[in-house]
């Protein structure tokens, strides 16, 4: 009966330590409206990584991942704009300000700012977001964000001819639900 | 008269044509065939081993993999087959096409899948795949 009680009380201490969450089907989809045109593609197997105790957020997905509906869009998106033969991932690497705000042992939406290096198209650029972490039953359940990128930043050129049919600026929004990553001892 | 008729005509074929093909749909990957053929466990293996060299053989392309069926996930209405990689932490993840029916495949299960490999973060991941039947 004791070896029981230490038993659980090792295995909840691990539990209320272990502060590390991940996912591998993050979402993370992109729009780009213009007069002409509105361009959306959407990619369902992101990966993050979430370490409480230090802040560290982690996000990389693969370009050629994301789906579109029309062909010609998708072809564009690789091979012209995003050269994702030679840069096939788009990575995320920051820290969210104050993680010591965000409390396990109370569930709810907490609000954060996260600031760190985006990587696209082989340039990484520093970014700071908004976004929210909510909190379910002792552990971050999901995670989500919404930001705006200028091509430019990210040398991303957009050829005259289509110049009208793309926006200079494209909407970012992300999504992942996340489970305990259980380290081994 | 006849004449512009004719051409006039031939201006509508033409320009239909090429609405056509800028706003046709991305083909289903279901009839084409495979570039290359491996299994579940070499595909992780080459991927881990050298990212770079593997991404010369596989991605962009359509690669047919045969493995164990570790799980399926769905989310959404959207599918994923995860493959077996003999790597507990690292599956082959394939994205089921939209609309795309895998059968009665389930764990366990041995089966050939059909996609278009968009590189490896710490799984390999296809996309728009299909059982290969």
């Amino acid at each position: 009966m004791r070896n029981i009680i230490i038993l659980a009380l090792l295995l909840a201490s691990q539990l209320a330590f272990s502060q590390k969450f991940f996912s591998k089907t993050g979402k993370i989809t992109f729009t780009s409206e213009a007069p002409m045109e509105k361009i959306e593609a959407t990619n369902s197997s992101a990966s993050t990584v979430i370490d409480l105790s230090s802040g560290n957020m982690e996000w990389a997905v693969l370009i050629q991942g994301f789906q579109f509906e029309k062909s010609l869009m998708k072809e564009h998106f690789n091979e012209n704009y995003m050269e994702s033969t030679k840069y096939p991932k788009a990575t995320f690497k920051g820290k969210i300000e104050n993680p010591g705000g965000i409390m396990l042992t109370k569930d709810g939406t907490y609000p954060v700012v996260v600031t760190g290096q985006l990587e696209i198209h082989g340039v990484s650029k520093p970014v700071s977001a908004q976004g929210n972490i909510v909190v379910k039953k002792g552990a971050i359940a999901s995670a989500n964000s919404k930001l705006t990128i200028a091509l430019a930043d990210y040398n991303i050129e957009i050829p005259k001819l289509v110049g009208e049919n793309i926006s200079k600026t494209v909407d970012i929004a992300i999504q992942a639900d996340y489970q305990l990553l259980n380290v081994a001892p | 008269m006849k004449n512009i008729i004719f051409i006039v005509l031939g201006l509508v074929i033409l320009g239909a044509c090429v609405w056509l093909y800028i706003n046709r749909n991305v083909a289903s990957l279901q009839n084409q065939r495979p570039d290359v053929e491996v299994s579940a466990q070499k595909l992780l293996e080459d991927y881990s081993t050298d990212e770079k060299t593997a991404n010369e053989t596989y991605l962009g392309k359509v690669v047919q993999v045969s493995g164990k069926v570790t799980s399926i996930a769905e989310e959404e209405g959207k599918k994923k087959v995860n493959l077996d990689t003999g790597n507990p932490i690292s599956a082959i993840i394939c994205e089921v096409e939209d609309g795309k029916d895998i059968g009665s495949i389930k764990a366990g299960d041995e089966v050939k899948m059909k996609g278009l490999c968009s590189g490896y973060l710490s799984d390999v991941i296809l996309v728009q795949a299909n059982v290969v039947k």
